[in-house]
């Protein structure tokens, strides 16, 4: 017992650091690494393969189709297919990313191994954010242009009418298609609006079920949003009724009145303060969180 | 350094408290062993020391930050080896250096010197390794790592002979006079020579401590096969060959502590014990 530990120049800052940050997300990127991989390799196959699969059973009608609008250079029909698929994977690849923000307190060594890194809460869930939202986001949309290249490859190769087939282009994927129907601005902004914050908050739905049911926390999640949905949407159509009558059932869901740029703009701000909240709820959560779990 | 006060904690609002009022200060430059029997509340205390547990009642200072907070700056201070090591499914130098850049005084010789010791390689896959290896392979980590403060949780458990006698090895040439290692064990046998204070645990509370030092100036602990002698003893246990008996130290000669016969005294008559040491008796340290 002789030795000294040397403490100089080893100040080791309480505040939000962004290199201690960035150095929890390599080091979990390094310990995640493998599941990262295969959920985008699954992402990629089942874009691949429904894309596939729209193109094979609906091959004559897509070659009707497209003879029908050759005269439309630069439109591929199979686009709308392609984005209504997109729109779906998104949704569900958010949820499922989601109740993996908090996926590190599923078993009590991982548990032990989040509590003892020694980074800040903040600085932890920044970098899982990173991962899940940018990450997935990213993972989206270029599974979604590769698969696209591979079909636009696959119909070169094996289709007659390969050479007028195009790869669609990152806009129209980014707006889902929204842009072409000719009603403006103002309608396809506010629905994709609406529907990214739906995303995002429905993926900060499942990162707070992550957190408070850790174990098979997206069935879990699913199963209790889908009853607390049900409660929530016969108690408020059985309100109406009985306080307003019929009518009001029917006037309560149809359009509010003249869409703006303010309301847009509104709702998108409606949607992200939704979602920070459970997120910081998620967070809160996570401060009080234990290596063993007493609920 | 490390100050614990008034701590209560349970795992759950129908089930008794682990601790209550458990209260206890410890100073740098010592190895301690935290004997109890199994579920003494040993574990329940380093995690939470370590904040990985949070108390229900009281609170843990070390170098006057409450623990509760998880902060890097004690975080990267303190390592916890648990006693069923989990790691993640990669390669020990890619773990190492992912993670090691948290411990700012984190030495990579110490690492391979502790690795050598244990008779381990560094380009080893983690989840090939058994519990023993792996156990190998974290303390080697956390010992690297240069925390002032080592928390083990039942290190010897799992572990073969020559690993044991490394680990002891080990413990003893990267023990500093500014490091505090807490090791808690019920394995009394396996660290009777590397242990400096003890801290013994029962029903929720210490209800002995000492250091070695003084319990070899005011015990004696022999081997004797004369009935006289185990007659005049405060504890005695039938032993291979005669008895293993605990007396008064009356010749001031030091002999080697046999934990395991003080262990059993003090879990039976702590009373006793805390009189012969001049300790009041209802331990709050």
């Amino acid at each position: 017992m002789n030795n000294h530990i040397n403490t100089s120049d080893c100040k080791v800052t309480d505040s939000f650091s962004f290199e201690r940050m960035t150095a929890y997300l390599r080091f979990y990127c390094r310990i995640e690494g493998r599941t990262l991989l295969y959920a985008i390799g699954t992402l990629f196959s089942l874009i691949a393969a429904n894309i596939l699969i729209t193109v094979l059973t609906h091959l004559s009608a897509y070659r009707y189709n497209y003879a029908a609008l050759r005269q439309t250079p630069g439109f591929d029909p199979i686009w709308r297919s392609e984005c209504n698929m997109a729109l779906f994977i998104l949704i569900l690849l958010f949820a499922v990313a989601g109740s993996m923000v908090y996926g590190r307190f599923s078993t009590k060594s991982s548990r032990l191994e989040v509590l003892t890194v020694p980074a800040t809460g903040t600085e932890k869930l920044t970098a899982w954010l990173i991962i899940y939202i940018a990450g997935s986001f990213v993972a989206w949309f270029v599974c979604m242009m590769c698969a696209d290249i591979l079909r636009v490859l696959l119909m070169h190769i094996f289709t007659p009418f390969g050479s007028q087939v195009h790869i669609i282009s990152p806009w129209r994927l980014l707006t889902l298609n929204e842009f072409e129907g000719g009603t403006g601005y103002l309608r396809p902004t506010k629905w994709l609006v609406d529907i990214y914050g739906l995303t995002l908050f429905l993926q900060s739905v499942f990162a707070v079920g992550s957190i408070y049911l850790p174990r098979y926390s997206f069935f879990k999640t699913s199963c209790t949003l889908m009853i607390l949905l049900s409660i929530a949407a016969l108690m408020t159509i059985l309100g109406m009724r009985l306080f307003f009558g019929d009518a009001s059932v029917t006037s309560a869901f149809s359009d509010p009145g003249e869409l703006t740029k303010s309301r847009i703009i509104w709702s998108a701000i409606g949607w992200i303060v939704a979602s920070c909240l459970l997120y910081w709820l998620g967070y809160a959560r996570m401060k009080q969180t234990e290596v063993a779990l007493k609920w | 350094m490390l100050k614990i006060e008034n701590l209560s904690y349970h795992y759950g609002l129908r089930k008794p408290p682990v601790l209550r009022d458990f209260s206890l200060e410890i100073e740098q430059g010592g190895i301690y062993g935290l004997l109890g029997p199994n579920g003494a509340g040993k574990s329940t205390l380093l995690y939470l020391i370590m904040g990985a547990l949070l108390p229900d009642k009281g609170v843990v200072y070390y170098n006057g930050q409450n623990t509760r907070r998880r902060s890097p700056s004690v975080l990267s201070d303190i390592m916890l080896v648990p006693e069923e090591v989990g790691l993640p499914n990669m390669k020990l130098d890619a773990y190492v250096s992912a993670r090691s850049g948290f411990y700012p005084r984190f030495d990579r010789d110490i690492l391979n010197r502790c690795l050598d010791a244990f008779g381990m390689e560094y380009n080893v896959r983690l989840n090939a390794l058994s519990m023993g290896q792996k156990k190998k392979v974290y303390m080697s980590f956390a010992l690297a790592c240069n925390t002032s403060m080592v928390l083990m949780d039942e290190p010897t458990n799992g572990l073969d002979i020559p690993g044991k006698a490394a680990f002891r090895r080990l413990c003893a040439e990267l023990m500093t006079d500014d490091r505090i290692m807490i090791i808690s064990t019920h394995q009394v046998r396996d660290l009777e020579q590397l242990l400096d204070h003890v801290l013994i645990m029962n029903e929720r509370n210490i209800i002995f401590e000492s250091s070695i030092y003084e319990l070899q100036r005011r015990l004696s602990f022999v081997r004797n096969v004369d009935a006289a002698v185990r007659d005049q003893a405060l504890y005695w246990q039938p032993a291979p060959g005669g008895y293993d008996v605990m007396l008064p130290n009356t010749d001031n000669d030091e002999t080697t502590v046999n934990l395991e016969l003080l262990f059993d005294y003090a879990l039976k008559y702590h009373d006793r014990l805390n009189q012969i040491f001049d300790k009041p008796t209802e331990i709050s340290l």
